[in-house]
Formats: C-alpha cells, structure tokens, sequence
C-alpha cells in the first residue's frame, strides 16, 4: 500500500551515515547493517536532513531528475522509504492534524 | 573470489583509494584492571588528547570519508569525558564501536550511550567464572562488574559482545563464554591472536598449533575452503594504513593501533597531511614488500596475518613472519607440526 502524501518522514537519529563516492551509506544502530542507496536514494536521503512529507519528497526528485514521473514512481518512493522504516533509519509519522 | 557484501565492497575500494573507512582511537592508556596479557602497561603515558581536540580529528575524519570509530584503551570509561567524546564523535555520524572492561559501566552511562545511538559494544571476558577471570583480570569483584555491565547494555538495546582472547592461561573458556552469550542474549567474538607484552618475543601465552586446531574444531570454524584467499596478496596484506588507521592518545597516526609505526602527530599536523605524508606513502610501499618466507610459505592460503603481532614477536620486523600466526595457519591447514613449511 502506498504512503500518504501527507505522510511525514524523518531521519533516525540512532543511525551512521556516510557520503561514499556520491552514494549513501548508512546503518542503522538496530542491526548494525550497512545500507548503500543508489542515486535517487542518496538524492532522498539528503532531503530527510530536515523531516518532510511524502509528497514533497516526490515533488523535489520529479523536479530534479529529467524525465522523472513522481505520479508513477509514487509506489516505488513510497515502498522505499518503507523499506527504510523497517530498517530503522527513517520514522514515518501521520500528518499533524 | 569476488567482494560479497556490501561492506566488503565499500571496504575494498577504500583500501584501494586510500580512504580511511575505519579509525581506532585509543582514548587513554590508563586502566583500573591489570590484565595479565596487557601490552600497554610499559608505554609512555604522555598528555592526553582533550574532548575538544577529539572532536576537531573527528571532523577531518569525517571529511576523509570515515565512517567506523571504535574507541579502546586502557580503558575508555576512566575518561571523565567520555560521553560527551562518544556525543562528539556521534554529531559527525560516525558508527560508533566501545571496548571496554565494562567494570566503570553504570545504569545511567548505559542509557547515554543508547540514547546516542552506538552501534555496539565490547566486553572483555578472560573466563566464564569469577575465579578466573578476576585472578586474569588482577582484581577481585570484576567479573560480577562486567556481567553487570553486559545485562544493563543488552537491556538498552544495544548489540552487545562477549570479547575473549584465547591463550594458554585460559584455554577451553572459549566454549564457556560462547554458551554464556547464548544465555545472556549477546554476541560472542573471540580469537586466538595474543599481541606480546614483551618485545622481540612471541606472548608466552599464544596457543599452540593443536590448541588451535582444538579451538577453531569446536567453535565450528567456517569450512577449511572459505579461509582461502583469491590471491597471495590477500591473504598476506591487510588495509592498515589504507582503510584502516589507528589514533593514541597522544595524537599519534599509525597505521593500525596494534603497529606501531607513527605516521605523524594530530598536535602538530592535520589528519590529511598524515594520512598523504612521505611516511604513509612509504608504509604504503613497503606493506607490498613483505618477506619472500611469507610470500612463498607453502601455507599462506591459511593465513591471516597481522603484520601488528609480527612488529611485536619480532621487535619491529612487521614485515617478517609470525609463529604465532604461523601456528594457526597450520592448524587452519589441517597439517601436523612437523609438516608446516616455518616461515
């Protein structure tokens, strides 16, 4: 199921990270593992500096990457940073209402 | 045999471009226990870098591409500062590894640590038992203190280590304390390297080749197969110096912690202008040198050597051959000790 746009992600803060050849590299202090993103990855990662909604996540890469639709990578974005949650690095938090 | 994981991947080609990925930092050479085997008890104990000074070399580590920080000693938790190095390190994002003895370890040092998100910490174990591993330890009551220290850590959350060095002074424990972190819900790290405490001769505690066989049998070492290496230089060469750096406590650069080779001091010149100084680019150099007995032991797909045991067994020939590694190799060769090739 996909996040909403509304959805409000933000970075861990028991997590390491390192830039590494212009790719992410981070681990999350839960399983010690070591996470390596791609491109649009490294690109997210560095938008969760600060928190920020789904949405505007997928704004930032559509207006970034050439060619890129944010409506049907939508899915993808969101399962990513899923994927994220489950690993500890990101919390993932309903909008304030 | 190509890089597996994604560590072994990133590890690899910071070793090939010289980007230090790992940094050992020997926080103080002070340390409330006299452990029988210690190495440090005879160096010079000069003035320690302060938490500020450590948060600038942090900095610039972070900026050369850094990412593990393991923080020893002595023991680290005799710094008064300790956390606030450990927060220092952590506001760089640094993935942060502690050894220690855990005996100065309290509830509320515990939830610090946790709070500020450490990867994991060490606890050293001479024995599964009191009597044991305080007589090892060269205090009364420090068992009890680290099983403590180890409860309150995996209660917080944080990946905890049973770290045991095998010797002759307590050889067998291994399968004691393996249990034990079974039982106690931790990791269970151990090995049967014994860095000298006296140069120029091999640690009257290193296990022999049999020893060996007898502890990598029973802790069901991976099979014999996955201990060979693509290449001789693999299996010969490491990454200190490369992805891999150690820093004293008196800002000193060497290569590994355990090779005391000096490469520059933090006091007088920055991390970078160490790591490409004359002297890094010679170590550099002369690790692909190393001795022709090494380079043509009939062995050497076995061995895993550490050229910081070598600089000790034989009192600065880093690039010689080690018996107490040799020992292992033979034993990881399934062979008797009078068929090893001795380096």
């Amino acid at each position: 199921m996909a996040l909403s746009p509304a959805i409000i992600v933000s970075r861990s803060t028991r997590i390491a990270q390192r830039l590494f050849e212009e790719r992410m590299l981070v681990i999350s202090a839960q399983d010690s593992k070591l996470h390596r993103f791609n491109e649009v990855g490294t690109f997210i990662w560095q938008l969760l500096e600060k928190p920020a909604t789904v949405g505007a996540i997928c704004a930032a890469i559509e207006e970034h990457f050439d060619g890129f639709d944010a409506g049907k990578s939508f899915q993808e974005i969101s399962d990513f940073l899923v994927s994220l949650e489950k690993k500890k690095c990101v919390s993932i938090c309903p909008q304030k209402q | 045999m190509p890089a597996k994981t994604i560590a072994q991947q990133i590890n690899k080609k910071a070793s090939r471009k010289n980007i230090p990925l790992s940094a050992l930092c020997e926080l103080t050479y002070q340390c409330n226990l006299s452990c029988y085997y210690c190495y440090q008890k005879n160096v010079s104990k000069g003035k320690e870098l302060t938490c500020a000074q450590w948060e600038d070399i942090f900095r610039q580590l972070a900026r050369t591409g850094a990412l593990y920080l393991t923080f020893s000693g002595g023991e680290p938790m005799l710094r008064e500062d300790f956390i606030s190095i450990v927060s220092a390190a952590r506001s760089h994002d640094f993935a942060i590894s502690v050894i220690s003895n855990g005996t100065l370890l309290t509830k509320n040092k515990v939830k610090q640590l946790a709070d500020l998100g450490i990867m994991d910490m060490g606890l050293s174990f001479h024995a599964a038992g009191k009597g044991l591993h305080d007589r090892l330890a060269g205090k009364i009551g420090s068992f009890e203190k680290t099983l403590k220290a180890l409860r309150l850590c995996v209660d917080a959350g944080i990946k905890t280590m049973i770290k045991h060095s095998v010797s002759t002074a307590n050889f067998m424990e291994f399968s004691k304390l393996a249990e034990m972190a079974d039982k106690e819900g931790c990791f269970f790290e151990c090995d049967g390297n014994v860095v000298p405490h006296e140069k120029g001769i091999p640690s009257p505690f290193a296990i022999n080749q049999n020893q060996y066989k007898i502890f990598l049998k029973a802790m069901k070492a991976a099979p014999l197969s996955q201990f060979f290496k693509a290449s001789n230089y693999e299996t010969l060469h490491c990454d200190a110096g490369r992805s891999l750096c150690g820093i004293n406590p008196q800002g000193d650069v060497v290569p590994c912690i355990q090779l005391p080779i000096k490469l520059g001091n933090l006091n007088k010149s920055s991390f970078r202008e160490i790591w490409r100084s004359p002297a890094a680019k010679k170590f550099r150099a002369q690790e692909k040198n190393l001795d022709t007995t090494c380079e043509t032991c009939g062995i050497r797909q076995f061995c895993s050597r550490c050229h910081g045991i070598a600089f000790h067994e034989t009192n600065g020939n880093w690039q010689g051959a080690s018996s107490c590694l040799c020992s292992r190799a033979g034993a990881m060769a399934g062979l008797s000790p009078r068929k090893i090739i001795r380096c």
